[in-house]
């Protein structure tokens, strides 16, 4: 190891080098996991100077000797435990070819620039993914419009460095959908690889995107004539990825010397999703009646709202957004479930930004239960529309009854003076009642069942009501 | 574990409060709250429809009082028809495995000796919905779903639905305390089972991933938790 890094350090690429290299490789495959506990600095040194011997290297090394050295790299970074694919690349690869292959995902390339990049020895378990953009998720749109029906998530990119032949672990940013699913066009986006192909020369730039299986035809036209011309007008390259039929989603991968033109092909895929939307979908969407909601902002908040959120709503397709001069802010949307997602993004977005007093708050909410929003999802409030009448048609005002009245003991155990209201430790202790204070309360309180209870049950299930 | 103390109801604001402005009889003002709200179902046997059109919500109540007057003036689970069924679960649980709630829990089980039912099923279950509503599950009660009675002619069974099969500590305390509190006998073996299995059977029997006291010759209950009977929740 020794003669490695002086020899590294002096800069003598020679064959005495490559075969220590050789030596030292055949040797740690066995002995690497072993050594990685005892001598881990040693190990980190020895691998600071075969890094440094790629970089340097101007080509006396061979070939075979970089292989061989970023298999051990790789080897190390699995933690010295080999897999199937990683071990057949090195066997099939033949010692003697040259050019190693130029596209970026293999490994060669895939590690070299990572650890080239790294001054500080590579740790000896690098996490599996790294996440490029530190916010995990921004919203753009696809015709610079709002960020719905055909909304984008920027998935944080999951950089290339991790062995592509090893399954991808699911990307723990996936974002929920923020709108109903029929509206959402499904498109997530990862891995923005600025990677610059180091061996190649030429600017590469690789990007994926993922879409629906389901859109895969759309993109790809007939006899894939659409993506062609898509790769012919945006000198890219764009491959699908293989997957099962059933598979939902696809990742596919554009290539292309510059940023600008990934992303005019990205575009023209996007566009060529929304124009070709299933007709199911668009069906779904129309309802007949033509709803449209208010929200009544105080004319003070207005200037608050940032521009960007008017022209998201605005520049949508399916919503329009008016705002007059009092401050009132008009959705008008022919689909009630895209109207109710935007009024709630909207509202949400107002929560956080404006934070109106409570009365303020107290308002929109009576507007907002007034609204036909509400009617939109039956079934959603069905289940608890019914029993919630009961409920409170048998205590009515419990609140109001709480504040007026002060305590609670139920156990004969306490005193009743120290029956006042103590509201702090509720969060930490549940309210309790044991056996025996529910028995006494049943002998001695009152619970004449409230005759709304009596006419639920008589409604619901009259076969088990006891007169 | 004895006193009760006063929830801010004012903390959940319910929508319909404004609808109701009738004057508070005084008695109603002294209430005593329970943790949950809860909400009890009812299942009518009825071959000719889904099971789910059977399962109707007789109510909600989140007080002693409440809870009392439901009880006292609904028909007991000894008093039901074969076939039928009561649950008794946390607001906004459906008393179904599909529920998002409950796809990851499991019961524990508590059949009832057929010979004895008359003795025993309306004990259990009044004790059942005691120790529910009563919070009597230590620190673990917001791992209890519900309860459920299935009154049948071969066999009544009593069970107790919690959310996370895979909780063995917390499942195994709750049973612990089932048993307590249903008076159980060690002679009687209760058996923890987790939904996906149930749901997933083949035969009649689902292989209990707990068993209290546990199954095998070890002696102690606190062994249970380690013994070989936990399955893994494959369908």
């Amino acid at each position: 190891m020794n003669t490695i890094n002086n020899m590294v350090r002096a800069s003598q690429f020679t064959s005495q080098l490559a075969n220590t290299i050789f030596t030292l490789c055949a040797q740690l495959k066995t002995s690497g996991s072993m050594l990685e506990q005892s001598h881990k600095n040693e190990l980190n040194k020895v691998f600071t100077s075969l890094r440094q011997a790629c970089c340097r290297d101007n080509g006396q090394l061979g070939t075979p000797c970089r292989l061989k050295i970023m298999e051990l790299v790789e080897l190390r970074a699995m933690n010295w435990r080999t897999n199937l694919a990683h071990s057949q690349y090195y066997v099939n690869r033949p010692e003697g070819q040259h050019d190693p292959a130029p596209t970026v995902g293999i490994p060669q390339s895939s590690t070299s620039p990572q650890s080239v990049a790294s001054p500080v020895p590579q740790s000896p378990q690098p996490p599996p993914m790294q996440f490029v953009p530190p916010n995990p998720m921004m919203f753009q749109d696809p015709m610079g419009g709002a960020p719905n029906p055909g909304g984008i998530f920027f998935i944080p990119a999951a950089s290339t460095w991790m062995n592509p032949l090893m399954p991808m672990p699911p990307n723990p940013f996936l974002p929920h959908s923020m709108l109903p699913p029929d509206h959402q066009m499904f498109l997530r986006q990862r891995s923005l690889n600025k990677k610059p192909n180091l061996l190649n020369k030429t600017l590469q730039l690789r990007h994926e995107m993922i879409i629906r299986n389901s859109d895969s035809g759309k993109i790809m036209g007939v006899k894939g004539r659409r993506v062609a011309a898509v790769e012919q007008l945006t000198a890219t390259v764009i491959s699908f990825q293989k997957v099962d039929a059933k598979s939902k989603e696809r990742t596919l991968t554009i290539t292309a010397s510059t940023m600008e033109d990934i992303e005019r092909a990205k575009d023209m895929i996007i566009d060529t999703i929304r124009r070709n939307m299933s007709p199911i979908r668009t069906d779904m969407s129309i309802p007949p009646p033509v709803t449209s909601s208010d929200i009544l902002l105080p004319p003070t908040q207005t200037p608050l709202l940032p521009p960007e959120d008017d022209e998201e709503e605005e520049e949508e397709e399916d919503i329009k957004l008016e705002q007059t001069s009092d401050g009132k802010l008009t959705f008008h949307c022919d689909d009630p479930e895209l109207l109710a997602a935007a009024q709630e993004a909207l509202s949400a977005y107002l929560r956080v930004r404006a934070r109106p007093s409570a009365e303020e708050r107290e308002k929109k909410k009576e507007r907002r239960k007034s609204m036909p929003l509400q009617q939109n999802h039956p079934q959603e409030a069905q289940v608890m529309l019914k029993p919630s009448k009961t409920f409170h048609g048998s205590t009515p005002n419990l609140a109001d009854g709480l504040a007026a009245t002060t305590t609670v003991v139920m156990a004969s155990t306490v005193p009743p003076t120290s029956g006042t209201v103590i509201q702090h430790q509720q969060v930490a202790e549940p309210i309790r009642y044991n056996r025996e204070s529910l028995m006494s309360a049943r002998d001695t309180l009152n619970h004449r069942i409230p005759s709304e209870m009596i006419q639920e049950i008589s409604r619901v299930a009259p076969d088990i009501l006891i007169a | 574990m004895t006193t009760s103390i006063v929830e801010n109801t004012v903390l959940q604001p319910t929508a319909g409060d404004a609808k109701t402005e009738t004057s508070i009889p005084p008695e109603l003002l002294t209430r005593h709250p329970l943790q949950n709200r809860w909400a009890l179902w009812y299942l009518k046997a009825d071959r000719n429809k889904e099971w789910e059109d059977c399962l109707k919500m007789v109510s909600l109540f989140d007080t002693v009082e409440d809870f009392w007057s439901l009880y006292n003036h609904i028909q007991s689970a000894g008093g039901l028809n074969w076939g039928s069924d009561y649950y008794l679960f946390k607001e906004g649980i459906k008393p179904m495995w599909e529920d998002v709630n409950n796809v990851q829990g499991g019961r524990w089980l508590v059949v009832v000796d057929k010979q004895r039912r008359q003795q025993l099923l309306d004990h259990y279950w009044l004790e059942l919905l005691m120790a529910i509503v009563g919070e009597q599950f230590d620190e673990y009660g917001d791992y209890v779903c519900g309860a459920v009675v299935n009154v049948r002619q071969k066999g009544d069974k009593v069970s107790l639905w919690t959310r996370d099969a895979t909780r063995d500590d917390v499942n195994l305390r709750i049973g612990q305390v089932l048993k307590q509190k249903l008076s159980i006998p060690d002679t009687e073996i209760l058996r923890y089972e987790v939904h996906k299995d149930s749901s997933a059977r083949t035969s009649s029997t689902v292989k209990p991933r707990i068993c209290l006291p546990a199954k095998d010759p070890t002696p102690s209950k606190e062994k249970a938790a380690s013994s070989p009977t936990p399955t893994t929740p494959t369908p």
